[in-house]
């Protein structure tokens, strides 16, 4: 399996404040797969995120990828695991603000020894006019378009998506899953990708639902549609 | 109800307390130090200027060469003058020190007594209590004086020697080497016998108006006293260095330290403005929504500018009960070790607590009202969507693709922290110019005495008090006339001796014997080159001469000019031949010391620099010391604050796999790159700003000249200091990087 998670458990805050976010996750991803988190605001999607792409710690649990458990690699190691196998993309595109769209993308660049190429990643998601452009003179869509060709120039194994259309409206959002998608065919990349819009899940392979720190719900989908063909 | 808003102020508080407690820290020092010297400074300078009541100060003194006739005193007194007998002698210790013993003073230029009692016995002595201190002596020991000794019973003020010049002309005074000291009418016919100088007070029987009568009065008297007594020294009051310089130099100082005061406050201003930027960029979604709410940004200014204000003024508040306690007696303490001054009381300084008080935090507001200002002109639509740039902002600025992503990484940061970074390089310079000038003084001493020997004309300059013939060979004749520059535009009047050499001296080469040619002092300080003309006058005759600069002559020994033998007499109206010195390397024996004025040897010239550096060595190590924590703190809190500014794309760079290594390699580089530049180019340019600083501080406040010297240690000691401690503070702030959440590229800023 190429990634997989045992009775992962986290929790926020002591004594009466103590949250449970997590309260016991099992879950396997294959490579390659297109796997949704769904769940509503408070569901514990997120944190799993962040515990997949080694920004967070489980309290209780494993995370194995490719063999290797994240939960005995050191803080250096942990650096090294995203530098070589995620990529990610944030609601709010998390762009570095003085650093222009070009830019952006070279950063993600650097944390790989071999790289795709700068003009083909902005030639596909099509902000070769806008490359010499900081983030802020263009549009929410396009910053998202620079964040993903962020993640995926570095050819990341894993492509973690943190509510990537919530911040833009339908046809922007729509352009951004077909992006999404495109990277996840082109490049076998495997995609999780959190979200709350239940009518994305069609074009995932597999959709868990969370409630509460737990998975109530696992959706296999045999009628995967394209991206271009969705309407929510 | 009041502003739900004011409840933040504590946590903000709690928040940056590190940054928030070292700028209290430096107000506290900065205004404490301040406070406590304008305190001291005030009480001295008023128990110094009650002192010329109290005390019965002269109105001046002059020297006669034989003790006046009860005619001669008649005569003067027929000038609305009354003139006091003040003889001395000047006695040589056992300590190799001279002592100016006088006859203790019942009318003028009375004594304060500091410690024990006036002496009334033969064998009895008071000395004056810096001579004293400097000289290890104390109330009851004993003091061998010429071939006397004497029994201590005090220590003494005397009100007309609040600075221990021993002569009017000494380039500065000297109070370890040179004492006052009174006796008591017994006492005083033990030593009458001994070489006795005539000198006599005077006083006004009606005090001139104001300071330019008092000159014109001065003037008129001093052509009657030449035309009835053998003056060979004539020093009113407002020309007396032993009165004067002290309450000179307390004026001097109070300028100087509240411009430092201002200047660190205008700095910390900036640094509390920077800080309240980079919380309004952060909190902009906030702001917008309370913009959008109904409050006015009126209300958020004033909110925003809160703190900066309260901090300054509780820092000033604090910073002057220490001023008043402990910082003014460690004030009072620095002057007490220049000065010979009288007994003064604390007093209460309003003026000091407004300079220390209002104006900083004034200082404070206004900066941070207007950066505040500024900052919070966007619409509330700029602020909820963060868009905090005006009119769309500036474009990138263009470089090139092919510069590797890190390189050009490097110069965004730079370009996007100019502000920030303008306030280091400011600051790096203002501590740079405070750090040399706390290193330049030893270093310009330690050059003047390496060089004192190639600051001499030759090993001995011998002026005479008439001329007389020697026997001795390779001795050459010249002739010396003093005048004094005219003390314009602030400078003081200083005597400048005009030799006229002989053709064949050896040591002096003049090209035209008929044209006058400066010293390379002389230059220096008064800016003269070739072609320029300078005006001298007559010290005793209100005559000027006008002199043409011929050229420079690489001499730095004294404040001189030269020309030819013949010229010399000619123009200062002496016979042919006529000559008062000679110059000579080798000791003249066959002259008796009472023909001869002064011999200028090596000992003499190393006086000044030993009385400078005394006096000055502390001050300029407290000044080090200071500079390195200005430094310190300026480059901590504005470095600390880009990596602030920055922590969500630090965060952000964690969580896409950067190294903490590659991530200081973008901000705290940067910072360093900035940093180690101005280090380097303000070492550089603080030597032409010091520089000028002490060209017009000995201008204004010394006779005499010490060439400006930067000794290559100084520069090898400011580089290394200001690396040094920044390495310190980039440490810190690897630190801070390392320990930066990853999480914080996923929040988002809320009020």
């Amino acid at each position: 399996m190429f990634l997989s998670i045992k009775d992962l458990k986290k929790s926020f805050g002591d004594g009466d404040s103590k949250v449970e976010v997590l309260r016991g996750i099992d879950m396997e991803v294959n490579k390659g797969e297109f796997l949704c988190l769904l769940g509503p605001s408070g569901s514990g999607k997120s944190t799993l995120l962040n515990i997949i792409g080694g920004i967070d710690k489980p309290d209780e649990g494993s995370v194995v990828l490719n063999g290797d458990d994240m939960g005995k690699m050191s803080d250096k190691e942990l650096t090294l695991y995203r530098r070589e196998n995620l990529g990610y993309i944030f609601q709010m595109y998390n762009l570095i603000p003085n650093l222009t769209v070009r830019e952006n993308i070279e950063v993600g660049a650097y944390l790989s020894k071999a790289s795709l190429d700068v003009d083909t990643i902005l030639k596909d998601i099509g902000l070769e006019k806008q490359q010499d452009k900081l983030p802020r003179h263009i549009s929410g869509g396009q910053q998202q378009r620079t964040s993903i060709g962020r993640a995926v120039i570095k050819k990341p194994e894993i492509l973690l998506c943190d509510e990537p259309t919530g911040a833009l409206d339908y046809h922007t959002g729509k352009e951004i899953l077909k992006l999404i998608e495109t990277v996840n065919q082109k490049y076998k990349t495997t995609v999780i990708m959190v979200t709350h819009n239940e009518a994305i899940k069609r074009i995932a392979d597999r959709t868990l639902t969370l409630k509460d720190g737990r998975i109530i719900d696992i959706f296999v989908n045999d009628n995967k549609i394209s991206a271009e063909e969705l309407e929510y | 109800m009041r502003d739900p808003l004011n409840k933040r102020f504590i946590r903000e508080l709690r928040s940056g307390i590190g940054r928030y407690l070292v700028i209290f820290i430096l107000i506290v020092i900065s205004i404490g130090e301040v406070s406590g010297f304008l305190v001291a400074d005030n009480s001295l300078i008023h128990a110094y200027e009650e002192s010329f009541d109290k005390y019965n100060v002269e109105d001046g003194n002059f020297t006669s060469a034989t003790k006046l006739t009860s005619q001669q005193k008649e005569k003067l007194e027929e000038e609305k003058i009354k003139v006091y007998e003040d003889f001395f002698t000047d006695q040589s210790t056992d300590t190799d020190t001279i002592l100016r013993i006088y006859k203790d003073r019942k009318e003028v230029n009375t004594i304060d007594v500091l410690n024990g009692s006036k002496p009334v016995n033969e064998n009895e002595i008071a000395i004056d209590r810096l001579y004293a201190q400097n000289n290890g002596l104390a109330v009851g020991d004993d003091i061998s004086v010429g071939d006397d000794s004497w029994h201590i019973t005090g220590l003494v003020a005397l009100p007309d020697y609040s600075c221990l010049f021993q002569s009017n002309t000494d380039m500065i005074y000297d109070n370890t080497g040179f004492g006052v000291a009174i006796v008591s009418d017994k006492g005083w016919e033990r030593v009458q016998d001994n070489n006795i100088t005539y000198r006599y007070s005077w006083k006004y029987n009606t005090p001139p108006e104001n300071e330019t009568k008092e000159k014109e009065v001065a003037d008129d008297l001093l052509k009657v006293m030449s035309e009835n007594v053998l003056l060979s020294d004539y020093i009113p009051r407002y020309m007396s260095r032993a009165i004067q310089f002290t309450g000179e130099d307390f004026g001097k100082d109070r300028a100087m330290i509240q411009m430092v005061l201002y200047m660190i406050i205008v700095i910390l201003a900036f640094i509390f403005g920077v800080m309240a930027k980079e919380t309004i960029n952060n909190e902009s979604g906030a702001i917008g929504t309370l913009l959008s709410s109904g409050y006015k940004k009126g209300e958020l200014l004033r909110h925003y500018l809160f703190l900066p204000v309260m901090i300054t003024v509780i820092g000033a508040v604090v910073g002057n009960i220490l001023g008043y306690t402990l910082l003014k007696d460690l004030n009072a303490k620095a002057y007490l070790e220049s000065y010979s001054l009288t007994s003064y009381k604390t007093l209460w300084n309003a003026q000091a607590l407004l300079q220390t008080t209002i104006i900083p935090a004034a200082i404070v507001l206004i900066i941070n009202f207007i950066i505040l200002r500024y900052s919070l002109s966007y619409s509330p639509l700029n602020f909820l969507r963060r868009d905090l740039s005006r009119k769309g902002g500036k474009r990138a600025m263009k470089l090139s693709h092919g510069t590797p992503i890190m390189s050009r990484f490097r110069k965004r940061i730079f370009a996007g922290n100019l502000g920030s970074y303008a306030v280091i390089i400011v600051g790096v310079l203002f501590s740079n110019v405070l750090l040399m000038f706390g290193f330049i003084m030893p270093s310009t001493l330690d050059n003047y005495n390496d060089r004192i020997y190639e600051n001499m004309i030759c090993k001995y300059t011998y002026v005479l008090k008439a001329p007389v013939e020697t026997k001795s060979e390779n001795a050459y004749k010249f002739t010396v006339h003093s005048l004094k520059t005219l003390g314009e535009n602030g400078y003081i009047s200083e005597d400048v001796s005009i030799y006229g050499v002989s053709d064949n001296d050896e040591f002096i080469s003049i090209k035209d014997r008929d044209k006058i040619y400066t010293s390379k002092s002389y230059s220096d300080k008064y800016h003269v080159k070739e072609d320029d003309t300078i005006i001298l006058k007559e010290k005793y005759e209100d005559k000027n001469y006008e002199f043409k600069v011929g050229g420079v002559i690489d001499y730095e020994g004294e404040i001189a000019l030269f020309t030819g033998f013949d010229n010399a007499n000619e123009i200062f109206g002496n016979e042919k031949g006529y000559f008062n010195g000679y110059h000579s390397d080798e000791e003249i024996r066959d002259i008796d010391d009472e023909n001869i004025a002064t011999i200028i040897d090596a000992k003499e010239m190393g006086k000044v620099s030993r009385q400078i550096d005394k006096s000055l060595r502390s001050i300029m190590y407290i000044i080090c010391v200071f500079a390195v924590v200005l430094f310190v703190i300026i480059i901590y809190l504005l470095s600390r604050l880009i990596i602030e500014k920055s922590a969500k794309a630090i965060s952000l760079s964690k969580i896409l796999g950067y190294k903490d290594g590659e991530i200081g390699g973008l901000y705290v580089a940067t910072t360093s790159i900035v940093v180690i530049a101005a280090i380097l180019a303000t070492t550089f340019i603080s030597k032409y700003i010091v520089g000028l600083l002490y060209t017009e501080m000995l201008t204004k406040t010394m006779s005499g000249w010490l060439p400006f010297y930067v000794g290559p240690d100084v520069y090898v000691k400011m580089i290394v200091i200001g690396t040094v401690t920044y390495v310190i503070v980039a440490l810190l702030e690897l630190l801070k990087i390392k320990k930066m959440p990853m999480n914080m590229a996923l929040k988002d800023a809320a009020l």
